[in-house]
């Protein structure tokens, strides 16, 4: 059980910004995809998410064709959060009612409010309901933004930079969630990540993009100091201490 | 707080905002019933319901010409509202309006068609003129709104584009229509201007029914799709991916709105400011939830148009003001003043 992802290309007004993206992840597994700025890395997570045009075959999950399917269906599929943060007007009950909505479009069920009540105990949302999404902080938002999601019921949650906004605190309280609900729900996780330390910390494998291509997809624990080197053109030292990576860099001199 | 606290909660207030909204606009339609060009005559009240021979005229004048009038202000003031919160939601801007789609520049040149370049079929006011010209401003209005939706969708329907395709289009209908105005005789370019502005003295009873024939459907396809604009406003990738085929809705969706703008525009002429603001004023009581701001901006924009209509009827006694020119003379300062005071009414 996986998503497959096979020769994705992406080319916009002749410049290649994807080329030769082939990849598996598993459920339960949190990929973090790391790379400089204009790798590809926000296009990579727009093609998985059908945002930008796929070809036949090229999005598989469970031998399933997200190519084939229509938005209401990949929404029940694939959960993505957006790199910009938009403030609506909307109160956090409505947005997290819209993650029921590819279910139950106009009129949601029982089922469904039931489902958005246990959501609201999950993620403690209860002194927020009230409120309405532009009058949140960064943390609150992202937390609801999170809720709602996983309302979809996805087999793949896409997170871009979910943490660029937020504070050290609401940082950890995120990636913890995020890899929460990946192992509770058995999801496959993609998240883009700018924080290498925390890309270490919390992400069982790293895609690694430069220029639209995948320099090195691994296992975490087999992270080498070159391999960040030749990705960001910056020196880079890994420690070692009681069984976690730590990471510095700095400029070459 | 518990989530069904918060659901009862929110019924409530969007319960009572309802009733409020349509108890006024229930009043305003009684006031409209027994107002006539001297202003509202308070002892005309009993001759409504009244079953005497001496009272039938006075029913004949509110049958034929008061209720087809105040049912046109409701109806139309409906389409607008209801046109507007859709426009504003497709097109994520508070600028939007039915009017943003070419829709007024549009109807004003099929009406100027109609009248300067052929002109035996609508010279005089008969019932089959009048409908010749509203014919002639919807397919324009309607036109204006497909080549401004086909040009966008060459550069991939985002709402920029389709602004400034409407902006662009709306602007070249207007100086086709100053162009037939400039070589046409006076009486003509006096006939199209005097065209333009909104007056809903010219409601007949069958322009209700395709006014209604509109309205119902339209209200039933928006209203079914009203979490489609919730997930818009968070932006296109994520209304995507919330199961919204984002451009098919937003295509759908305008051409409805604009026919139920054009609709109106087309048997009463431009009727500013309705659209724009209603959707607005009830934002700011009520939020921005789809569900119940589509329906309120309907209401809102009803009672706005009859309220608006009353006074023009009334505060220049005894001229009778074409109700267009009222609804954006109040409608731009009360926007303001609106913008300036309330903000937001809370809780």
């Amino acid at each position: 059980m996986s998503l497959n992802v096979k020769d994705l290309h992406y080319t916009l007004a002749k410049q290649t910004l994807l080329q030769d993206i082939n990849f598996q992840a598993k459920k339960g597994e949190v990929v973090g995809i790391i790379g400089p700025n204009g790798a590809g890395k926000s296009t990579l997570l727009k093609h998985i998410a059908a945002i930008l045009p796929i070809k036949k075959e090229q999005i598989m999950l469970d031998g399933k064709d997200i190519s084939k399917l229509k938005p209401r269906e990949i929404s029940r599929h694939i959960a993505y959060l957006s790199q910009f943060a938009s403030f609506p007007q909307i109160s956090v009950l409505e947005s997290l009612e819209l993650g029921r909505r590819s279910y139950s479009g106009m009129m949601l069920s029982q089922l469904d409010k039931e489902m958005i009540s246990q959501s609201i105990e999950e993620f403690d949302l209860h002194k927020l309901l009230h409120r309405s999404i532009d009058t949140l902080s960064g943390g609150e938002r992202q937390k609801v933004m999170i809720a709602s999601a996983m309302l979809q019921e996805p087999d793949v949650l896409l997170l871009d930079e979910p943490i660029s906004h937020l504070d050290p605190k609401n940082q950890l309280e995120m990636l913890s969630a995020i890899h929460k609900v990946t192992y509770e729900k058995n999801l496959v996780t993609l998240v883009v990540l700018h924080d290498l330390q925390h890309a270490i910390h919390y992400c069982d494998s790293l895609l690694m993009l430069k220029l639209g291509e995948i320099k090195y997809h691994i296992k975490t624990d087999m992270l080498e100091e070159k391999m960040l080197e030749e990705l960001f053109d910056i020196q880079t030292k890994l420690y070692y201490v009681s069984g976690h990576i730590f990471v510095y860099y700095g400029h070459h001199h | 707080m518990t989530l069904s606290s918060v659901y009862k909660r929110r019924k409530k207030k969007r319960v009572v905002v309802l009733l409020i909204l349509l108890i006024i606009l229930l009043i305003l339609l009684y006031l409209s019933l027994i107002s006539g060009s001297s202003g509202i005559v308070w002892k005309d009240s009993t001759k409504l319901f009244s079953l005497s021979e001496q009272d039938k005229t006075f029913q004949i004048i509110v049958n034929s010409i008061r209720l087809p009038r105040a049912l046109a202000g409701i109806m139309v003031g409906a389409l607008l509202g209801l046109s507007g919160a859709v426009m504003q939601g497709i097109l994520q801007n508070p600028l939007a309006s039915p009017f943003t789609l070419g829709i007024s520049q549009g109807a004003g040149f099929g009406a100027a068609i109609a009248i300067i370049v052929l002109p035996e079929y609508t010279i005089g006011s008969s019932c089959f003129g009048e409908f010749y010209i509203a014919i002639s401003a919807f397919t324009s209005s309607m036109l204006c709104t497909f080549c401004i939706l086909w040009m966008s969708s060459k550069v991939g329907m985002n709402p920029t584009s389709i602004i400034l395709a409407g902006v662009g289009l709306g602007s070249l209908f207007h100086s086709g229509t100053m162009f037939l105005q400039y070589f046409t005789d006076e009486m003509n370019a006096a006939a199209t201007l005097f065209w333009t502005f909104g007056d809903l003295s010219r409601a007949r009873e069958f322009s209700l029914y395709i006014l209604l024939m509109v309205f119902i459907p339209a209200s039933i396809f928006f209203l079914v799709s009203h979490w489609k604009f919730d997930a818009l406003c968070f932006g296109d990738e994520s209304a995507f991916n919330k199961g919204v085929n984002v451009n098919k809705f937003r295509m759908v969706a305008l051409i409805v709105a604009s026919l139920c703008a054009a609709v109106g525009v087309a048997f009463f002429g431009i009727i500013g400011f309705i659209g724009l603001i209603a959707p607005h004023m009830v934002r700011m009581i009520i939020g921005t939830s789809h569900s119940i701001l589509l329906p309120l901006s309907a209401i809102f924009g009803g009672v706005l148009l009859l309220g608006a209509d009353l006074l023009a009827r009334t505060f220049l006694y005894p001229i009778v003001l074409p109700v267009g020119i009222l609804t954006s003379f109040i409608g731009a300062p009360l926007l303001l003043y609106l913008l300036v005071t309330l903000k937001r009414i809370k809780e």
